[in-house]
């Protein structure tokens, strides 16, 4: 061979493993000290359940993500003011200087404010106000908290969606799920701690990114299930072939593994060690997961679950089960709830038909939840990347656009004290006038309940520190208990 | 393989791993893949036989043929096998 083709033939591994100096094995050493709270971390058991900083009020998480940005106006914030207006141009101080996703829907015409046809209520003890379209979650809504001040960076879904799940705009970053997972590790041996559940007539923008592992060991990243029918696939072992064969391969394999991992030093190898172990025990532990059929009749309507469907009542009652059984992290994505005033995507039809969806399976997760005693440890949120303005937008009918100034979320269980609302906004909701909230301090929170302090949650690569809250958030104290 | 190789367990473990890794096997590494063969001949010879629906090549009893295909599905499950730097 010439030099070049020498060049390329020499291997990534090479240098580590047969160099003479024997890095892979330096590396190893490496990988098995370097911890949270100097605990030898095995890279082959990368899930294994580790203790946080301090003692947390959660110990799992549940996120529903309502993917597309849901109109706060036409559920949680109560404008009178708003309806006052209604059809009046907006404010100049609403238009100057700021850019919007859609700059087509302003420039044709002076956008004007837009009321809402939505009835408003107060609600139980804490007296809430949510409107019509979510008259479940209304019933449950003293379990609730709600964040009313929340701002975000970028109006684009993709990037917004990125930026609640990595705390950067830019793609590369760990996610949530796996940051958590990575300082905390698993409750459970059989199910992988991050999955994903996905329902609604399209995945999130952005995809698999807001799930992904980053410069995380990919051992992180979120496991997505299936959609309608089985949520997992290829649980049997194929015809013509034992368990016991299969564990004998496996044994096979894995023992080569280890050796290789030995030599090299690759996390990666770890990983996949990790995860072909964690593949045989779903074949058990899969199965018994998805059977609802142990599930009494009334639970089974309160979700509003049909075995499956693969609708978001469905993944509700999934994510109860995965938290049950030890899964640290579980995130649903439902769309769509992008209202711009399209034929189909507008206030009217598609936003009541999207509320019928997940108003039912919410009521039902934060009751099962209470019911069995885990809402306690249970951190649940629901929200978007961000929310709608006040501003209508008229295409074929009736929307919003996109809105970043301030827009709400709820959360529930976990250490959070029900029956709040944390910030406000000026009588038009496109300000926030008090407490105003980043997605950084949503993301600060969330770690602070599991017991993690999101400064020291670190990971380093590129020569720099990095953490999932960036170089800022700090913890929404009010929220807490 | 088993056309190829002479019907020696050693030089056949040696040419597979040779063949999906490009290197030679450590004798570890080769002892611990002869101890999975010898594993697979046992239980099939002793009737754990689905190799009946293997179509094995002429001259080759079916069992023998599932035994190295399991071996040949070992290496080609491994990471090292699947990861190309």
């Amino acid at each position: 061979m010439n030099g070049d083709k020498r060049l390329l033939a020499v291997t990534r591994r090479h240098f580590f493993g047969d160099c003479g100096v024997g890095l892979g094995k330096i590396a190893l050493t490496a990988l098995c000290t370097r911890d949270l709270a100097g605990e030898n971390r095995d890279p082959q058991n990368p899930m294994s359940a580790r203790k946080p900083h301090f003692p947390p009020k959660a110990r799992s998480v549940i996120f529903l993500f309502m993917a597309g940005g849901p109109s706060q106006f036409e559920l949680f914030e109560f404008k009178p003011k708003l309806q006052e207006y209604d059809g009046k141009t907006a404010p100049e101080a609403f238009l100057k200087g700021k850019r919007f996703a859609f700059m087509d829907s302003f420039t044709k015409e002076p956008p004007k404010l837009l009321g809402t046809k939505r009835q408003f209520r107060r609600h139980g003890q804490s007296g809430r106000y949510m409107s019509e379209l979510l008259p479940n979650l209304a019933s449950v809504v003293d379990d609730l908290s709600f964040l009313s001040s929340i701002h975000t960076d970028n109006f684009n879904h993709a990037p917004a969606k990125i930026f609640l799940n990595t705390g950067a705009i830019r793609f590369g970053r760990p996610s949530m799920g796996s940051w958590v997972t990575y300082g905390l590790g698993s409750e459970s041996a059989d199910l992988p701690g991050f999955v994903v559940l996905k329902s609604g007539p399209r995945g999130p923008r952005a995809g698999a990114l807001n799930w992904g592992s980053g410069f995380l060991p990919s051992a992180f990243q979120g496991v997505p299930f299936q959609g309608g029918g089985d949520p997992i696939l290829n649980l049997s072992t194929p015809g013509g072939f034992s368990r016991k064969q299969q564990r004998q391969s496996l044994d096979a394999v894995q023992d080569l593994n280890r050796m290789r991992l030995a030599e090299m030093g690759d996390a990666e190898i770890g990983t996949r060690i990790a995860a072909y172990e964690m593949a045989y025990r779903m074949q058990t532990a899969g199965p018994e997961l998805i059977d609802f059929s142990k599930e009494s009749k009334a639970t089974l309507e309160m979700y509003g679950a049909e075995p499956g469907a693969g609708s978001f009542a469905n993944n509700c009652l999934l994510a109860r089960r995965l938290v049950e059984r030890g899964v640290r992290f579980v995130q649903l994505y439902h769309t769509d709830w992008d209202h711009h005033g399209g034929p189909v995507t507008n206030l009217e039809g598609g936003l009541e038909q999207v509320c019928r969806e997940i108003d039912k399976p919410c009521m039902a997760l934060i009751t099962d939840l209470k019911q069995r005693g885990l809402l306690n440890e249970t951190l649940v949120i629901w929200g978007g990347e961000f929310g709608r303005t006040p501003m209508g937008e008229r295409r074929e009918t009736v929307g919003r656009n996109h809105h970043i100034e301030a827009y709400t979320m709820w959360l529930a269980g976990g250490g959070v004290q029900p029956g709040r609302t944390v910030g406000a906004t000026d009588e038009f909701g496109f300000f926030t006038v008090e407490d105003k909230v980043h997605v950084h301090d949503i993301q600060a929170t969330i770690l602070h309940l599991l017991g993690l302090d999101h400064t020291r949650l670190t990971y380093r690569f590129q020569g720099r520190d990095f953490r999932l809250t960036d170089v800022g958030g700090s913890v929404i104290q009010k929220l807490l208990a | 393989m088993l056309r190829d190789v002479p019907a020696e367990e050693g030089a056949r473990i040696e040419y597979a791993f040779r063949l999906c890794l490009s290197r030679n096997a450590q004798p570890e590494e080769a002892g611990r893949l002869a101890r999975f063969l010898r594993l697979q001949q046992d239980s099939l010879a002793a009737g754990a036989v689905q190799s009946l629906q293997l179509k094995a090549p002429d001259g080759v009893a079916p069992a023998e043929f599932a035994a190295w295909t399991a071996v040949a599905r070992v290496l080609m499950n491994l990471d090292e096998f699947i990861t190309r730097e």
